[in-house]
């Protein structure tokens, strides 16, 4: 049991690790970060809907940048360990292929929980920018974008003097100072005088981002059991299907559930991303209670725990060649 | 010598694998009904051209896949029961490292998969990377390292759990013929530890100096089978050596052959090898004090149960010893009446022994002649 314990956390670790250490990990959140700290200054002429424009625009970000880092990272972690030989290896000690497997989905998991958060810190931020639409609130987005390249030149710093890898602690100080930045400013209201914590953040985001972030698991779940047999590609390319079919399934699906059994069966076998996608209710000012929450929680656990198990029965038979 | 127990490592009965495509149909048959067996202690040799089944066999015996037929026993038990891997160290053929991790991180992550306790996993750690001659590249990321230097790394991590069976598949690919040597250095003390080695590689010269018995595949079916010495002894025919000799003494002694034999008898200079030639260039070399990326040493981890004190048998390992200890050194001074410079003597010992001996007899027939 403490040797599985043991196995779980250093392969978990390692999946991490190896995850943030590679370059596309590190440029996909710091593109994702920096192309929502610059929505406010893009989205002009918005007729006083510039924080429902930059809100939806940057929790778009979030879920579709957290698509491809989950895909990339389930391929990377699965297809190219088995292809490259990095499994066989592992597989070849006393590890069961359970445990290979859930760890490698821990691994991944814990990364887009990072992704995650500092995809809401900058969201937040972000929105809090165009808080007053007459005022840009420069210290919020300043501080956005200062966190990003003082994260940068560290990591640049170190890797120079101390030969530490540039990726991922660049990815770990991006996420330190995206934090201590959140923190700092929003002590601070747009002038610079003093106010209480988060008076001038839009705090509804907050959950949604957090639906977003379930979601993202939810996918990356079924990246990782794709990747047991399939390619980056195809991996890649079924996971946006599954995105796009899964958002537009009440409209595609749940009209006709009733009548067809096909669409029965899509509606349900598909996940349906409108329990994760909340903007339209923010829009109309509703707010998201946390029973909405652990219901979606549910669901989204139940789901995932199902994709994962068929996952592990295709792990289970796979024969590693390499 | 260690005495070789009946105990059998791996047992394989009609072993036969088929890999199939993607509607299931037969696509390769890799393995037809390969019976094999591997004894404790013992190195054992797999030999064959690429796609022979070399590595489907390891495969196999790792519970890597699946036999399609057939019958498989690793360590008594069944190869995918992951308590019979807790006993076998693997070093891959190909890349298998994570490019991201260093050495140091490496080699901890492998010795976390056997529940190693801290203290314990950097002790072997230290030895193994000072076996190995990386202890100077420990946080080094292992994409930057060279072909040797990673397959050196493997090399550590497939010994992290101190394994009763380890199975090597071409491990002196990418190394020099230092590096090579001190691969073969460590798996004959792997041998006096005891540890059963399973070797493949396509350098036959490499699996004929360590190995006791060899296995040779071709087409996926098993073609010969035995101990080394015994396959590559030709029963029936004589090589004799002879020192330098005067033109008068040489045509008597072939006088005497011709006469002997009613043959005329096959007579030219023996050759140095390209490996000795080499080890001279690099010998010259080390005494200018230039290095290269690894430095040798030919300690073996304590924990492998060999502290690696034994005398230095040939060149090579001085050489080995001499780059560790420090370039300064010179090589050491050969023993008195020592043989003069050859090839590693580990496989045919005795028969070289016999020959000498036989040799010494002609000699000093025709000397009395």
């Amino acid at each position: 049991m403490r040797l599985r314990a043991n196995q779980y956390i250093a392969l978990a670790g390692l999946t991490a690790l190896e995850t943030v250490r590679q370059p596309i990990c590190l440029i996909l959140t710091a593109t994702c970060i920096v192309f929502v700290g610059i929505l406010p200054l893009v989205l002009t002429h918005s007729l006083g809907e510039a924080a429902r424009l930059v809100s939806h625009s940057a929790l778009a970000f979030h879920f579709v940048g957290g698509l491809v880092l989950g895909g990339y990272a389930a391929c990377a972690s699965l297809t190219h360990e088995i292809r490259r030989g990095t499994a066989a290896a592992v597989l070849s000690k006393p590890v069961e292929r359970t445990t290979f497997f859930l760890s490698k989905f821990v691994g991944i998991a814990i990364v887009l929980l990072l992704f995650s958060t500092a995809l809401t810190l900058a969201c937040l931020l972000s929105v809090r920018t165009v808080y007053d639409p007459y005022t840009l609130d420069l210290f919020a987005h300043g501080s956005l974008i200062i966190a990003v390249l003082l994260a940068f030149t560290v990591a640049g710093i170190l890797n120079y003097t101390l030969r530490r890898p540039f990726c991922s602690n660049a990815f770990a100080l991006t996420l330190v100072f995206l934090l201590v930045a959140f923190v700092a400013v929003n002590f601070l209201d747009a002038q610079g005088n003093a106010t209480p914590f988060g008076s001038r953040l839009d705090w509804a985001l907050l959950p949604a981002n957090i639906l977003v972030g379930m979601g993202i698991l939810v996918l990356a779940g079924i990246s990782v059991g794709l990747a047991t047999r399939l390619d980056m590609v195809a991996t890649l390319t079924i996971c946006s299907i599954i995105f796009l079919l899964g958002l537009m399934s009440d409209y595609l699906f749940g009209r006709a559930a009733d009548d067809n059994i096909i669409a029965f069966l899509l509606y349900y076998a598909l996940p349906n991303w409108q329990n994760f996608w909340v903007i339209d209710a923010l829009s109309e000012e509703k707010s998201i209670s946390a029973t909405y929450l652990l219901t979606v929680g549910k669901y989204g656990l139940l789901y995932l725990a199902g994709v994962l198990c068929l996952g592990l029965l295709a792990f289970k038979k796979v024969e590693v060649r390499a | 010598m260690i005495e070789k127990s009946d105990e059998l490592v791996v047992e394989a009965t009609g072993l036969t694998k088929i890999f199939r495509d993607f509607w299931h149909r037969p696509k390769v048959k890799a393995l037809t009904d390969l019976d094999l067996t591997v004894r404790k202690g013992e190195v054992f040799g797999l030999l064959g051209p690429n796609g022979s089944g070399k590595s489907t066999t390891i495969k196999l015996i790792l519970g890597l896949l699946h036999p399609t037929q057939g019958r498989l026993r690793v360590l008594q038990q069944s190869p995918r029961d992951v308590k019979t891997k807790r006993k076998i160290g693997y070093l891959p053929e190909e890349s298998y490292l994570y490019p991201y991790l260093t050495g140091q991180e490496t080699l901890n992550f492998y010795g976390k998969l056997f529940d190693l306790n801290g203290r314990e996993r950097k002790q072997r750690i230290d030895q193994l990377l000072e076996m190995i001659g990386l202890k100077h590249a420990r946080n080094r990321v292992v994409g930057e390292f060279s072909k040797g230097m990673a397959r050196r790394i493997g090399l550590a991590q497939a010994l992290i759990n101190d394994p009763e069976l380890v199975i090597l598949d071409e491990p002196t690919s990418g190394l020099d013929p230092l590096g090579t040597r001190q691969v073969k250095n460590l798996i004959v003390d792997l041998k006096k530890a005891n540890k059963t080695v399973i070797l493949s590689s396509h350098l036959l010269s490499d699996v004929e100096d360590v190995c006791d018995r060899v296995a040779i595949l071709y087409g996926g079916r098993l073609r010969v089978t035995g101990a080394v010495h015994e396959l590559l002894e030709e029963q029936n025919r004589y090589q004799v050596m002879l020192p330098e000799l005067s033109p008068d003494k040489l045509k008597r002694v072939l006088e005497l052959l011709r006469e002997a034999l009613g043959d005329e008898p096959d007579v030219d200079h023996p050759r140095v090898s390209l490996e000795n030639l080499f080890l001279d260039v690099v010998e010259k070399a080390q005494t200018t004090g230039d290095d290269s990326g690894v430095k040798h040493a030919e300690n073996v981890a304590e924990f492998l149960g060999h502290t690696g004190e034994e005398k230095k048998t040939n060149r090579l390992d001085e050489l080995v010893e001499q780059k560790s200890d420090g370039e300064e050194a010179l090589p050491a001074e050969k023993e008195e009446g020592a043989p003069p410079e050859k090839a590693p003597e580990v496989m045919d010992e005795e028969s070289r022994r016999a020959a000498d001996g036989k040799l010494k007899n002609f000699l000093s027939e025709s000397a009395d002649d």
